[in-house]
Order: C-alpha cells, then sequence, then structure tokens
C-alpha cells in the first residue's frame, strides 16, 4: 500500500511540472542552409534563434544533430550572438541525403525548438545493399523453354504414331488380320 | 518387317496364365498389402489432422525419411530408362524379355515417390500455389517439371510397346467383357500391319531416345535439392552425377529383384534365362563400382581437405552417431552384392568346399545364432552389460563376426552353383542398402551442428514407418495387379528376335 | 479440386499483389528523394552477459509458438578463459539462401531488405530451414496454441501472428514495430535491463541507437572491429557483431557485463 501515496505524489509532481513548462515562452529556429553540396564540402548553416514575438535570444546554445530513422545524434553546437544568430557547419562524406536539425534544448524560461533542413550531398557514393536475381536470365529461360518443349513436342510426335496406328485400323476391313 | 502373328504360341502360355488364373496366393499378397496401405493411410490422417508433429522431425533435423523414400523411388524409377531406352538405342538383343517389367518398374516407382513430397509438406492442400506461383529459380521447381515430364514419358514409354500385346489379348478368348473392352480400347485397333508397325517403330525409338536425357535430368534436379544449399555433405559438385548412377544402380537391383520374383512365381524361367541374370549382374557389378567409385572421390576429398564442418560429418559418419548405419550400408548395399555378382564367375571359390569346417548349413546356424545373441544383448540389456554366462559383450561380438564371415564363405560355394540366386539376393542387399544410403546423404548434414549447438537426434516415429511401409506396399500393389492385366514379358518383342535370339531363350534353366 | 485451388488463388492474390509490388520496388538507388531504408542490426558481443532476456521478449512480443527461440544465444569460447555469449536472430541476408530455394515465393525481401515470410503462401516443404545456414528457421509441426491475446491481432508477414500449423516461423526484425519508428524488441529489453548490447539503424543513414544512444554506424563498426557471422558463406547477412574480446578496451558507454559466476581463483586468467 506504500505504492497509493508515492503515485500521487508523482501525479502531483507532473501537475507542477507541466504548470511550470507551459509558463516557458515559446521560441522558434529559423535556418539558412543550401539545399545542396558536393562531398566534403562545409555545409554552412545560418541559424537564428527568436522568441514568439520575433525577439533574439542570445547567448543560447544551439546543437546541430543528424536526425535519422531510429534517433538523432549530435554533431555540433554553437552559441547564439547578441542577433540570437549561430554559425554551424559541418562536413558530411557518408549520408547522400541528409537531415540536419538545429536545435535549441530550452530553458525553465524558454521552451525548446528546432528546425530540419534536407541537404543533399552530391558525390557520395552509399555502398547498395547486394540484390540477388530472382529468376534465371532470359537466356537461360529461352534455353530451358526450348529444351522442355522439344521434349514434350516428342511426346506429342509418339502419341500422334498412336493416332496414326489407330487410323491405319479404319483402312482395313474390320475383321481382317494381315499376315 | 514380318507381321507378328497374333495367336497365342504354346510357350508363351506361361506369362498369359497370370492373367487368366489368380490362386489363393494372390489373393493373400493382396489382403496383406490393402491392410499395409490401410495402416498408412491412417498414419497419414492423423497427420493430416494433427499436423507433422506425430513424425520424429525437428527444427534441425526437418528432413527424414519421407524424403528418404522419395529419392529413393525416384533412382528406382530410372529402371526402365537404362534397360529399355538404353539397350534398345544400343541394339542389345538380350533386353527384349526384360523391358516391359522394367518401364512399369519406372511408372510405378514415379507414381509412388513423388507424392512422398506431398507426404512431407506441412500445408498439402497449397499444392498449387506450387503451380500458381512457382519461382523457376527454385530446385524443387526444377524436380516438379522434371518429375511431371518424366512420368508423362514413361507412361507413354510403357504403352507404346504394349500395344501389340493388347491387340493378342483383345483377341484371345475367355477374358471377362470389361477386360476385353478395357483391351479393344488400350489396343486402338491394332492389327499388324506393316504400316502400323512402322509408326509404332517411330514412336517407340524416338520415345526410346528423348527418354534417356529426361531421366538424366530427374535425378540430377532431385539431387540439387540437397547440392544447392551450403550444408556441409551435401554442397558437393559431383552430386547431380553420382545421384544419377546411385539411381540406375537402384534401378538395375529393382529390376533384378522383380525378375527373380516373377520368374519364380509364374514360371517364367523360359523367358528370364540365366544369361538374362548374368548380364544384368554384370551391369550391377559395372554401376557397383561406379557407385563406389563416386562415394570414395566424394568421402576422400572431403576429408583431405579437412574442412571441420566436413570433418565433424567424415567423423559421424564413420565412427560416430551414424557408423553402424554407415558400416551396415557399405557392407551390404556396396561390397557384399560385388562380391556376390562376381562369385559365379570365380571357380576358386570351389576350393573352399574342401575346408572342413566350412559346411554351409551349420555355419550359417552358428553364425545365426550368434548374431542373434548379439542383436538380443545390444537391444536387450544394452553394451553396458559385462558380461552373459562369463562371456563379455566384446566376445560375443567378435564371435558373432567370425561366424558370419565363416558363414559367407561357406555359402559362397554354394551360390556359386547358383547364379540367379546369387544375382537376386546381390539385389535384394543393393536395395536395403541404397535406402540406407539416402538415409545417410539426408539426415547427418541436417543433424550436424550449424551454429554452436550440439548434434540433433532424429528417431522416425510409428506414422513414418507405416507410411513408408505402405509406399512399398502400394509398389508392390500396383506392380502385381499390373502383372495380372497385362503381360509382363513383351511378346511380340521377344518373337521378333533375329535367329540368334531364341537359342538364348532356350538355353538350359538352372534350378533356381 | 477447382474449389481448392480456386480459394488459394482468393486467399493469396493480395498477397501476390503485394508480392509483386515489393519485387517491383528497387532498392539502393543513390540520388533518389526517397530514402531507400537498409535496416542492420549490430550485437555488441562483449557487452552481452548471455542471459538470455532477448530471446524471452522476442517469444512475448510476437507470442512466438512451441518456445521456437527467434534469437537464439549460444554459449561460444575463444579459449577456455575467454568465453562470451553470443545472440543469432535471422541474419536477414540480402543474398538468401532461403529466399533462393523457396518454390512459391513465400519468403521474401521487402524494400527494406528485412527478409519476411507469407504464411498465407507457404506450403511448408522446409526447403528454407534446409538452406537457411544459421539454422534461424522453426516449423509449426502442430497446430499452435491460440491464446485470447492472438485473436486481436491482424495477420501481416510483418507481424505473423495468429501462427498457422504447416508453416516456417523466424524472426523478422520486428518489422511491424520499425515500420511504426519503434525497435525491435530484443534491443529494448536488452537497454532496459542494461546491457545495451543490440544496435538498431538504417545504413544509408549510418547512423544505428541501441535505445540510448544514437551513433554512427561505421564508427561502431569500428571501434568494435565488427565481423558478420559466416560471412564467408556470401550471404552478406545485416546483421553485424562486434568482438567479444574488447571488454576492456571498449570505451563505448555500455557497461560492461557483470562478472561472470566462474571461480576467479586462477591466477592464469586474465
Amino acid at each position: 500500500m506504500k505504492t497509493l501515496p508515492v503515485a500521487l505524489l508523482t501525479i502531483l509532481g507532473f501537475a507542477v511540472f507541466a504548470a511550470s513548462a507551459e509558463a516557458a515562452s515559446p521560441t522558434r529556429v529559423t535556418l539558412t542552409a543550401p539545399s545542396a553540396v558536393e562531398l566534403g564540402e562545409e555545409i554552412e548553416l545560418e541559424a537564428r534563434l527568436l522568441t514568439a514575438g520575433g525577439a533574439p535570444l542570445a547567448g543560447a546554445v544551439l546543437e546541430i544533430r543528424q536526425v535519422g530513422a531510429v534517433g538523432e545524434r549530435v554533431i555540433g553546437e554553437a552559441t547564439t550572438d547578441a542577433q540570437g544568430v549561430a554559425f554551424l557547419t559541418h562536413r558530411e562524406y557518408t549520408v547522400p541525403v541528409l537531415t540536419l536539425r538545429v536545435a535549441f534544448r530550452g530553458t525553465p524560461a524558454q521552451a525548446a525548438s528546432h528546425a530540419d533542413v534536407s541537404v543533399t550531398v552530391a558525390g557520395i557514393e552509399v555502398e547498395p545493399s547486394v540484390v540477388m536475381t530472382h529468376s534465371p536470365g532470359p537466356a537461360i529461360k529461352t534455353t530451358l523453354f526450348l529444351l522442355l518443349g522439344s521434349v514434350w513436342l516428342t511426346y506429342i510426335y509418339a502419341a500422334s504414331r498412336v493416332a496414326r496406328v489407330a487410323l491405319e485400323d479404319r483402312r482395313i476391313p474390320e475383321g481382317g488380320r494381315s499376315r | 518387317m514380318t507381321p507378328t502373328d497374333l495367336d497365342v504360341r504354346p510357350e508363351e502360355a506361361p506369362v498369359l496364365r497370370p492373367l487368366q488364373h489368380s490362386g489363393p496366393g494372390f489373393w493373400l499378397l493382396i489382403a496383406t498389402l490393402l491392410g499395409v496401405i490401410g495402416v498408412g493411410v491412417y498414419a497419414y490422417v492423423t497427420q493430416l489432422r494433427i499436423g507433422l508433429g506425430v513424425t520424429g522431425l525437428n527444427n534441425r533435423i526437418s528432413w527424414g525419411i519421407y524424403i528418404t523414400n522419395f529419392v529413393f523411388f525416384i533412382g528406382v524409377s530410372h529402371a526402365g530408362t537404362l534397360i529399355s531406352a538404353i539397350l534398345r538405342v544400343t541394339g542389345a538383343e538380350w533386353r527384349r524379355p526384360i523391358t516391359r517389367m522394367a518401364e512399369a518398374i519406372t511408372v510405378f516407382a514415379l507414381l509412388v515417390g513423388a507424392p512422398m513430397v506431398l507426404v512431407d509438406m506441412g500445408r498439402p492442400e497449397r499444392l498449387f500455389n506450387v503451380f500458381l506461383f512457382g519461382r523457376l529459380q527454385s530446385p524443387i521447381l526444377w524436380d516438379v517439371i522434371s518429375i511431371t515430364t518424366y512420368m508423362m514419358g514413361s507412361l507413354l514409354y510403357l504403352y507404346l510397346p504394349m500395344i501389340p500385346d493388347l491387340a493378342q489379348l483383345r483377341d484371345t478368348p475367355g477374358f471377362s467383357p470389361w477386360r476385353h473392352s478395357l483391351y479393344r480400347q488400350l489396343a486402338v485397333g491394332w492389327r499388324g500391319s506393316p504400316r502400323q508397325h512402322a509408326f509404332l517403330e517411330q514412336g517407340i525409338g524416338a520415345m526410346a531416345i528423348i527418354i534417356i536425357p529426361v531421366a538424366i535430368s530427374v535425378h540430377t534436379v532431385v539431387s540439387w535439392i540437397f547440392g544447392m544449399t551450403l550444408r556441409a555433405g551435401w554442397h558437393s559438385t559431383i552430386f547431380g552425377p553420382y545421384f544419377v548412377i546411385g539411381a540406375i544402380f537402384s534401378g538395375i537391383a529393382a529390376i533384378i529383384t522383380a525378375m527373380g520374383a516373377f520368374r519364380r512365381v509364374y514360371r517364367l524361367e523360359r523367358f528370364l534365362t540365366p544369361d538374362h541374370f548374368q548380364k544384368l549382374g554384370y551391369l550391377l557389378l559395372t554401376l557397383n563400382l561406379l557407385y563406389l567409385y563416386f562415394t570414395v572421390s566424394e568421402y576422400l576429398t572431403i576429408s583431405y581437405g579437412a574442412e571441420i564442418k566436413d570433418v565433424t560429418l567424415i567423423n559421424a559418419l564413420f565412427y560416430g552417431a551414424f557408423s553402424r548405419m554407415f558400416w551396415v550400408m557399405a557392407i551390404v548395399g556396396l561390397i557384399l552384392p560385388a562380391i556376390l555378382t562376381v562369385i559365379p564367375h570365380l571357380p576358386v571359390v570351389d576350393r573352399l568346399r574342401r575346408v572342413p569346417l566350412l559346411r554351409p548349413v551349420p555355419a550359417t546356424a552358428a553364425a545365426l545364432v550368434m548374431a542373434s545373441l548379439a542383436v538380443g544383448v545390444h537391444f536387450g540389456a544394452g553394451p553396458q552389460v559385462g558380461a552373459i554366462g562369463g562371456i563379455s559383450y566384446e566376445t560375443i561380438l567378435v564371435l558373432a563376426a567370425v561366424t558370419a564371415g565363416a558363414a559367407v564363405l561357406a555359402l559362397l560355394p554354394v551360390l556359386r552353383q547358383r547364379p540367379v540366386a546369387s544375382i537376386v539376393i546381390a539385389s535384394l542387399l543393393v536395395n536395403v542398402g541404397m535406402w540406407l544410403k539416402r538415409y545417410i546423404i539426408v539426415v547427418p548434414s541436417m543433424a550436424l551442428p550449424l551454429t554452436r549447438s550440439e548434434w540433433a537426434t532424429y528417431r522416425p516415429t510409428w506414422v513414418e514407418w507405416s507410411i513408408t511401409a505402405a509406399a512399398f506396399a502400394t509398389f508392390i500393389l500396383l506392380y502385381t495387379l499390373f502383372a495380372k492385366l497385362f503381360p509382363l514379358i513383351s511378346l511380340w518383342e521377344v518373337r521378333e528376335a533375329p535367329a540368334s535370339a531364341p537359342e538364348t531363350a532356350h538355353t538350359q534353366e538352372a534350378a533356381a | 479440386m477447382k474449389a481448392v485451388a480456386a480459394t488459394g488463388a482468393a486467399a493469396t492474390l493480395p498477397q501476390a499483389a503485394r508480392l509483386v509490388a515489393a519485387w517491383g520496388a528497387a532498392p539502393g538507388r543513390h540520388g533518389r528523394a526517397h530514402v531507400q531504408r537498409r535496416w542492420v542490426m549490430v550485437i555488441d558481443l562483449a557487452a552481452c552477459d548471455g542471459c538470455k532476456k532477448c530471446t524471452k521478449a522476442c517469444q512475448a512480443e510476437h507470442l512466438v509458438p512451441f518456445e521456437q527461440e527467434w534469437i537464439r544465444v549460444y554459449e561460444a569460447a575463444n579459449n577456455q578463459y575467454d568465453k562470451y555469449s553470443m545472440p543469432v536472430p535471422c541474419q536477414h541476408c540480402e543474398v538468401a539462401p532461403c529466399v533462393k530455394v523457396c518454390p512459391v515465393n513465400a519468403t521474401f525481401h521487402n524494400p527494406d531488405g528485412i527478409v519476411l515470410i507469407d504464411h498465407n503462401r507457404c506450403v511448408g516443404c522446409r526447403f528454407c530451414m534446409a538452406a537457411c545456414p544459421y539454422g534461424a528457421r522453426s516449423f509449426n509441426w502442430t497446430e499452435p496454441k491460440h491464446t485470447p491475446a492472438e485473436s486481436f491481432a491482424q495477420y501481416s508477414p510483418e507481424y505473423p501472428v495468429p501462427h498457422r500449423k504447416g508453416t516456417v516461423e523466424k524472426c523478422m526484425l520486428c518489422a511491424h514495430r520499425v515500420k511504426m519508428g519503434r525497435l525491435p524488441a530484443c534491443l529494448e529489453i536488452c537497454t532496459k535491463e542494461g546491457m545495451r548490447a543490440i544496435w538498431f539503424g538504417d545504413a544509408n543513414e549510418n547512423l544505428v541507437t541501441n535505445g540510448a544512444e544514437v551513433k554512427k554506424l561505421t564508427q561502431l563498426l569500428g571501434e568494435g572491429r565488427a565481423f558478420q557471422y559466416k560471412e564467408e558463406l556470401g550471404t552478406h547477412p545485416r546483421v553485424y557483431y562486434l568482438l567479444p574480446s574488447r571488454r576492456d578496451l571498449t570505451n563505448s558507454s555500455a557497461p560492461r557485463p557483470a562478472a561472470p559466476a566462474e571461480d576467479n581463483s586462477d591466477p592464469n586468467r586474465p
């Protein structure tokens, strides 16, 4: 029965937290970035952190992260200057279509926010997955078809011989046996 | 081409007698076979109801004696092709009395072997998926195509040479109306005219030629079911030829067995002479040595290279879990038949008669006594038993081996006097040995540890044994019924033999 | 006979359409705007402690019948002092022997490279089981026990519940969770229990996660001296293993595995 007071306290704690979070003012990040670069070329991102009202937020730490299907990986960070602008750079060598996220982690007073950009990096050869063949090629299929076809045609020929034997019977008068 | 006389000749009466009279032995045999098949059907129904879990198969050894039976019967089905087609194409006259029996073996072995795969399937009702969605890349599909083609071909190749004999039966009085109607319809109006003969020979000639590559392809693709996987003992480049040679070997043995049985039961000594057995015996010996050659080549190569997975397999086969079956297979299936087929030609064997202790009857009796003692001790008390009445288990084993060897030596001169019996016994041993060999091919490679775990075990259950017995019973039943409906010897071909051939038909008959 | 064929066709036509679409999708073409996924799993043998909770979590997640183990944990050793545990799921080979030999196309690659099974198509021939060199597949030898939980599931090859008698089962790399952006069940339990030995991610994005941290795949593979199981067979598996002997050298944040219960009194033991 110890769990009941613990549960109540936890709920209370969350309520307080939620309330305080709502107190943090919203921010937004705007991002300027190239849409395409060359392999290894420096991707220059200009990020501006503003409050909802449009006032710049100085001295805030902005992180640049690579976003993937399974999560995000922090690859750099910078601090905003008096105008709320931070310059972040990254050189990419392995991922051809890179999703970058510049994120502000947020403080108790300022809400977290982020902006994403997709950058295509030209010249990266992704190791392709090995594609296995799923059926024999047309040459093999044709050969097989011809071989099988010749076998079954021979069967049809043999069956036709039986038919000829039967037909031959019609020519000889019924009941007559040739000796 | 001289027109054949459609009247029955007196010497052919034994061939037609089974069609006209059925003794009590026949009905007893039919009843027994139907009983065995009934048990098998019940076993299969149980399997359908409960699932393949009623077999001894498991996730490690997922193929067992159903697949063994499949490979075995498809192997036996190569009988017809060799004797009929190759000997026909090469113009060997001595094949004439044998062709129909061989071709019948082919058809019935296929009819029994192919459904073994269905028995092995987890969802047999989805069989049509194989035809609707078949992937040409899968060896199973090659199997389906190949076996279907072969079945069609062997049916045609059995039927075409039967036509003249069917016509003769049509014209023979004394058959019931439905049988007469059957013969009449199947004989498609054969009158024996020269033109009909010409057509028939064209048809048979074409089939004889085309069925040879088809048959070779059949057992090759069956071997590739195993050969195309990555398992030790299976992924071998010689599996194609290996299986084909094994199939022809099995097939010849099956023919000899069938010939031996029907010759005795239906008194066909005039047609199936010791000369035929001798020639087939030569073929059996040749294939035996060829098969030994391939086997040695296979095992020597992998044990010399000594890759771990191969060495593990070799150790299990030669010394370990599968050694008993392996050595029984090797001796029974490969060594003894070779000895038995050669013996009739070795006069030196007669010298064994002079050895005082080697009297056949006492030697055999002693061997049987010691063998049953050894078997009884092994299955009864187990090898852990130290001694029985003061004699240790090892001593019993050694005595059993010695008396068995003595019995074999004592029997050799006896067999030399009975060449037909000698070869028929050899063929029976080959059939047993080749079934064991197929088991040795299928199961140990699956029992091998794949991913760092122990050897798996497999023990077939009553369901599997019943269905296996039913498969053999079905084969014998179909064959017996065939012998009742159609003459086992191709009468018109025997008649057509050139002048020298009847000489071989009249060579002195040795008591078999 | 015709009824059987008709029902068979009707049941399998939707799957056939899906398979046709699956085959039609071309994997791995770079330069296209849409992202082609290439799922890989990395198993850190230095962090695995052989607890087999991944096996049990997988069994619970998929209501696996007959105590089949879709991810099996083997005890292996380099020598008598260097023992380790090796979890082996289906390797989802790019050149899969099982896919090669299936006669009816019941096992196939989805566009992301995961090898799936269509249990409405499978005829139970078990050729795939014979062909798999990793022993990854299991068979439903009898009717699986159907739990009430099963009856709420809608069958799909990604989540093959309810299970069918007479068909083949194996690890599906939790394709049903991955589709929704979650991680495989074995990974989640391994991280939850603290070993964090299993990583999963998209090789084309070069990012993998073990649930606790996200790392560059190439970096993880390089640090861990990665190898692939039975790679000499040419199956091109999608599962990588990190060397177990780097337990003392690893600088990953994975906690050291619990000290094994063996006797530590041998002075020669490293």
